[in-house]
């Protein structure tokens, strides 16, 4: 009779130590990054839904080996979940534009999502000197148009911008004041972006949607909110459109916007597409601006927007984009990793205990494969 | 009072050269109004002065589809009233001594008027003080155009300043200038621990963050 060996987990994995305390809240960012609710992690680790809400509120901590089921399902190594969350993104720091059909879901993925990103800056911050945070706040007293143009106008004057000419990346004017920005990796046309008022202020792009001159107006949008409304729940009808009229007021002051709009035939489109081209901003908001500031009236204004849905510029973006500049300081950093600092993108990864898999998703960097050591050839004799 | 008074170096949009196409537009349409004038015909004053206005409004429109670049018309809630933009700046026009105090509906700013200075809140940082523009239509005995004179009101609708326009001066070749696009350089990101000196790899002159603009 043969002797069967029974298979045994390698004692390797059973290295890592579980500290004092397990932090419910690393459980439910884990859970909303990889979009299951509840129910569906208790099923996937064969756990009641009851013990996952304990888990997830601090009241309950888990045994070790449903610790590391939690991290098998997520794509966390266990130690994940023993650090304190330093920078929480709590609701109410957090600004989304999206259509009202964008789930709750979806809308709790990106704030995980965001949170996770907040987690690698915190440990790049260890390595790397990155832009201290210089967002001038004008919350608005009056809530008026011209309020919020005054606003606008500030905060350009503030980052030494000017009132006058279009700025040609408007996305470095956010980097120097250390916001970081980052092109949103969630597959969805439901939200355009994201941003972030905190420590670690953060904006998201919706890149699904192919129209620079559109990321351009979505960045001074998520700008408007961290300018005027820190503090403030947004999401209503009203913060939206003030952070619209700041877009607008940051990427075409009304006075230079003006003087060039006036310099040509507002019902050419030729026209148009040459303050496109100056401004960096989409015909749409173009034709918008110009309206709000009284430079064409409804009827024409109707009409410029008939013919945009006509040809299907607001969904599959307009013709003469411009092009486009990747935010730099998240790619800046990552890239740095191994080259201009010692520690490696590999390092970095486990110290934020994500698996290599995950690190991707979050950041969309892949994590190169460590180098094997190969063991010394034995010669023949 | 003396006419003293620069009305481009109040507002630089108001230049010689463009206020004289308005009022030669004003007086040429003004005047073939009068030149059609029949009074056995059964027309009278009346006529006569609708007749102007209408005219007059006609030829602003006219200059402005062919001088978009700084003659707009402002849009207005009452349909008969005729505002324009010089390059932002907003006009009106009137029939009377310019001496005298102007009829009181263009005493006061229209609806259209305060639109257009919200967009003239400051100049490079300085407060703009809202002052209204009125061209002051005279006549001579013949009821030809006499003088088109510009008349700035303050807010209480006092006359500030004249100015007398030239008829028919030439068009200048100056152009106005726009703004230099702002460029701004990338953040740069030193590392906070000292560089390896073997295995220094990019570029060395990034080194120190800049938050500078071009």
């Amino acid at each position: 009779m043969t002797k069967t060996t029974i298979p045994v987990r390698e004692q390797s994995d059973f290295l890592w130590e579980p500290r004092q305390l397990f932090w419910g809240a690393r459980l439910q960012i884990a859970r909303e990054f990889k979009e299951l609710t509840q129910k569906s992690l208790a099923d996937k680790v064969s756990a009641s839904p009851a013990l996952i809400s304990l888990c997830e509120a601090g009241r309950k901590n888990p045994s070790t080996d449903l610790v590391q089921a939690f991290g098998e399902v997520l794509g966390f190594e266990p130690n994940f979940f023993y650090q304190e969350v330093e920078d929480l993104f709590h609701e109410e720091q957090c600004s989304f534009r999206h259509r009202r059909s964008a789930q709750e879901r979806v809308k709790a993925k990106v704030r995980a999502h965001a949170t996770l990103i907040g987690m690698v800056v915190g440990c790049l911050r260890s390595l790397l000197k990155f832009p201290s945070q210089n967002i001038p706040h004008f919350p608005l007293s009056k809530r008026t148009a011209s309020e919020v143009e005054e606003a606008a106008e500030a905060c350009r004057k503030h980052w030494n911008l000017g009132i006058d000419g279009p700025i040609m990346q408007v996305g470095r004017a956010f980097e120097h004041a250390g916001v970081i920005i980052v092109p949103h990796l969630v597959k969805t046309t439901k939200i355009d972006a994201f941003s972030r008022c905190g420590p670690t202020a953060v904006i998201f792009l919706n890149k699904t949607i192919p129209s620079p001159s559109r990321w351009h107006f979505d960045i001074a949008h998520e700008g408007g909110h961290l300018v005027m409304h820190p503090g403030i729940e947004t999401g209503s009808i009203e913060t939206e459109r003030e952070a619209d009229r700041f877009a607008s007021a940051f990427l075409m002051p009304r006075k230079a916007f003006s003087r060039d709009f006036s310099m040509g035939d507002a019902a050419d489109w030729k026209h148009i597409f040459a303050i496109k081209r100056r401004w960096q901003a989409s015909a749409g908001a173009i034709v918008r601006r110009a309206y709000d500031l009284g430079l064409i009236d409804a009827v024409r204004y109707r009409k410029a927007y008939k013919h945009m849905s006509f040809h299907k510029w607001t969904v599959n973006g307009e013709p003469e984009e411009p092009a486009f500049q990747e935010p730099e300081i998240l790619s800046g950093a990552l890239t740095s990793l191994g080259t201009r600092v010692k520690t490696t993108i590999d390092e970095l990864r486990q110290q934020l205990h994500f698996t290599p898999e995950t690190f991707k998703e979050v950041t969309g960097v892949i994590v190169p494969a460590a180098k094997l050591k190969l063991s010394p050839v034995i010669p023949f004799h | 009072m003396p006419d003293t008074f620069k009305p481009w170096e109040r507002q630089p949009a108001l230049t010689a050269e463009r206020l004289s196409r308005i009022v030669t537009a004003l007086r040429d349409a003004r005047d073939d109004a009068l030149n059609s004038y029949e009074p056995l015909k059964g027309e009278t004053v009346w006529t006569l002065g609708c007749s102007k206005y209408e005219r007059s409004m006609l030829a602003i429109r006219s200059l402005s589809e062919s001088n978009p670049t700084w003659l707009t018309l402002v849009p207005e809630v009452a349909r008969l009233r005729c505002t324009f933009a010089v390059d932002g700046v907003p006009v009106r026009f009137y029939h009377q001594v310019p001496d005298f105090d102007p009829p009181a509906k263009y005493a006061a700013s229209t609806d259209g008027e305060d639109r257009h200075y919200q967009m003239l809140f400051e100049v490079d940082g300085v407060p703009f003080r809202k002052m209204l523009y009125r061209l002051a239509i005279e006549d001579d005995s013949a009821r030809k155009v006499k003088s088109i004179t510009l008349v700035e009101f303050d807010d209480t609708g006092a006359i500030v300043n004249e100015y007398t326009i030239p008829f028919g001066l030439a068009p200048s070749k100056i152009l106005p200038l726009q703004a230099k696009p702002v460029s701004l350089e990338p953040v740069t990101l030193p590392p906070l621990e000292p560089e390896r000196p073997d295995e220094k790899v990019g570029n060395d002159e990034n080194d120190n963050s800049s938050t500078g603009t071009k």
